[in-house]
């Protein structure tokens, strides 16, 4: 046997008996031997349920195999790549952590250890893949030979991207960014273009950069970096950390922030020392931040080319998910590092926090204004107003119940609550009732005012 | 007058109890000594005080007014040392102290004249405009005390003060230490430096698998310490 091979199974062995180890522990400390068996048995109804209820849905089969799904499957190869890109921000796309790190400073080749833990995690990508895809065919009632095209494209992708995503992860976020809008004028050709025509361009592109960075694989790396990013991932074990209260710190500066000297300078005054620590906060989780965002952004521009109905569904997808989203950071933020030990004055972090989130709000509404302005009528301002005016109340609604929440206040927003979030529902009916939107506007002017009105933590 | 009051504190997590009937209280000006074998319970006593625990069992109160009432008020009235500095990366030593007392709502002038003086007496002055990555453990510990001992807060909780610093600083600390006491803060400390928390702390709590074996004033606790070995 090859001696890294040996090394690395060896490492790897030991590394899944203590993780087995430790969530055996932590199952033990929150499972309840009778309740996990009821609790099975009810998981095994749903299942047999859902079964059972797939023979309804053969439907998406032909759907699944028509001829109008050639042109979708081709923009899958061109969005694709965008995927490797965005997890760049946050992940090499390889798990590599300081024991392969150790293992480096041994006597072994870099560019076979690399090899290894690239083919065998790709290979358990794989199972992964085709037990979901198992899962569907059993639910939905598609034959899984219909899946294994898709399944084979995730993999030639997954081997294809993994040199660029890894040297990507390594380089300033500028790069990073630059590549995400190669990434996204690519896509973009499907739209504006044609679908094939982008798929070839980014097949091409791929190519050429696997070319290129093949030979430089073993040289310049930042294993360092790599390697606390991989302890994080294998470590971070979201069951043990509930069941310890621990949290497992990524505890490594974000560099650009350390090289820019005019970051060296006192705080003038509270606003820029608040505005920094979310600076700080978005920049260290930019993957989350990104995958988030673009997440909410593909959505509305993908689902144009749908029919009208849809897409205002879509708005209405946004309008729940990004108040969401932003307080889920909002509350990380507070419980995480410095931060979590010192009193708040949630007023200012709020401020702060709502200023970073408007301007993403204002990125996501560049494809509404784009959708509303090609299918134009005289609703359509009143529309963009209710949109823009629901996601800030909404925001702001979430943003106060989130600090009460973290300073264990129980007062609710009761009725106000109920309304905000009706009011992303009226979006969806506007194109069978657009004038939804002039009849809603004063209502949410309404609630505005009486925001003001409440006094805030 | 009592500055804080635990009265019968369960921690538990899961099946686990990590605390057992935790009650006692710190008085204004006193230094309160946690002391106990690793995994006593120590940390967890001090991360249940700090609300990043949540006790199953109990109440704690601040001036006589439940933590869960106002937790905010109930933040702005501790200060927190901890063992291993807490230091973000990203911002400079200066400006960590400015985060400090802008989250404390020092004043301006009250701020400045501290840090002098704590910049002098620590011997950092010249490390303002850095970042803690370019400090050794040692200053970065400086940096951490500095940090917890500007505010004036009611409380001020020290988990292994002494850990990482250098004798000339040990002293310096010890010294403000007792002047904090001195002006009515009650100081809540776990060390491992028997010697130093003898000379420091006037009572001290032992703590025994979570729960509390003794407590009491400090010259008890030599004879408790020969009696029982060891104890921490």
């Amino acid at each position: 046997m090859i001696p890294e091979l040996r090394a690395y199974t060896f490492l790897l062995r030991n590394r899944l008996h203590k993780k087995i180890k430790l969530y055996k522990m932590a199952f033990d400390v929150i499972i309840d031997k009778t309740s996990a068996f009821y609790l099975s048995l009810l998981f095994a109804y749903l299942m047999y349920a859902l079964y059972k209820e797939g023979g309804e849905l053969t439907h998406i089969e032909q759907d699944f195999n028509s001829s109008g799904m050639w042109q979708i499957n081709l923009l899958l190869f061109s969005i694709l790549p965008i995927r490797y890109v965005l997890s760049s921000f946050g992940s090499p796309g390889l798990i590599f952590s300081s024991a392969e790190y150790q293992l480096t400073l041994l006597p072994f080749r870099f560019s076979r250890l690399w090899s290894m833990a690239m083919l065998i995690q790709r290979f358990k990508q794989l199972l992964s893949y085709i037990l979901i895809a198992m899962i569907v065919s059993l639910f939905i009632k598609i034959s899984l030979i219909s899946t294994l095209p898709y399944i084979g494209v995730l993999l030639i992708y997954d081997l294809a991207m993994a040199i660029p995503q890894w040297k990507l992860f390594q380089k300033h976020l500028l790069v990073k960014l630059f590549w995400l809008a190669v990434g996204l004028c690519i896509a973009g050709m499907a739209l504006f273009v044609s679908p094939l025509v982008s798929s070839i361009a980014a097949v091409v592109s791929i190519l050429i950069v696997n070319i290129i960075l093949l030979p430089k694989l073993s040289s310049n790396n930042q294993l360092g970096r790599i390697a606390a990013n991989g302890d994080y991932k294998i470590w971070n074990m979201i069951v043990v950390g509930a069941v310890t209260k621990t949290k497992f710190r990524k505890n490594r500066p974000y560099k650009p922030l350390l090289n820019q000297k005019k970051k060296l300078h006192p705080f003038k005054n509270d606003g820029q020392l608040y505005s920094r620590l979310w600076q700080i906060y978005f920049l260290k989780n930019n993957d989350l931040v990104l995958r988030a965002g673009m997440a909410i952004f593909s959505m509305l521009i993908l689902l144009q080319l749908l029919p009208g109905w849809i897409y205002y569904l879509s708005i209405t997808v946004a309008l729940f998910a990004t108040p969401v989203i932003a307080v889920s950071f909002f509350k990380d933020r507070m419980k995480s590092d410095i931060v979590a030990t010192l009193p708040w004055d949630l007023y200012k972090y709020r401020q702060s926090f709502t200023y970073w989130v408007h301007l993403t709000g204002v990125v996501l509404m560049i494809p509404i204004i784009f959708f509303t302005v090609m299918n134009w009528s005289p609703w359509v301002p009143f529309q963009l107003l209710f949109i823009g005016m629901t996601g800030v109340y909404r925001l702001r609604l979430k943003l106060e119940e989130a600090s009460q929440a973290l300073v264990k206040d129980d007062k609710k927003t009761g009725l106000e609550g109920t309304i905000s979030s009706i009011l992303p529902v009226g979006v969806a009916l506007f194109s069978l009732y657009p004038w939804i939107s002039i009849v809603s506007v004063p209502g949410v002017i309404f609630l505005w005012i009486q925001r003001r009105n409440v006094k805030s933590i | 007058m009592y500055v804080m009051e635990l009265a019968h504190i369960h921690t538990e997590i899961g099946d686990k109890q990590l605390l057992e009937d935790i009650s006692f209280s710190v008085e204004e000006g006193s230094i309160t000594a946690l002391v106990g074998h690793n995994g006593a319970g120590k940390s967890t006593l001090m991360r249940t005080i700090l609300n990043e625990l949540e006790p199953t069992k109990g109440t704690i109160h601040l001036y006589g007014k439940e933590m869960k009432d106002d937790l905010l008020g109930y933040k702005r009235n501790i200060a927190y040392l901890p063992e291993e500095p807490m230091l973000l990366m990203e911002l400079t030593v200066m400006q960590h102290f400015q985060l400090y007392a802008i989250s404390y709502k020092l004043d301006n002038t009250i701020f400045e004249e501290k840090l002098e003086r704590l910049l002098e007496g620590f011997e950092i002055a010249d490390k303002l405009h850095e970042y803690p990555e370019s400090l050794s453990k040692g200053m970065r510990q400086k940096v951490q005390t500095i940090c917890a001992l500007l505010p004036d807060t009611p409380l001020l909780m020290i988990d292994e003060p002494f850990m990482g610093l250098d004798i000339y600083a040990m002293a310096y600390l010890e010294k403000l230490i007792s002047e904090k006491a001195a002006e009515g803060t009650a100081i809540l400390l776990t060390s491992h430096q028997l010697e130093r928390v003898k000379d420091l702390a006037d009572s001290f709590i032992l703590l025994q698998q979570g729960r509390i074996q003794q407590a009491g004033p400090i010259d008890q606790f030599e004879t408790i310490q020969r009696r029982t070995g060891d104890a921490t």
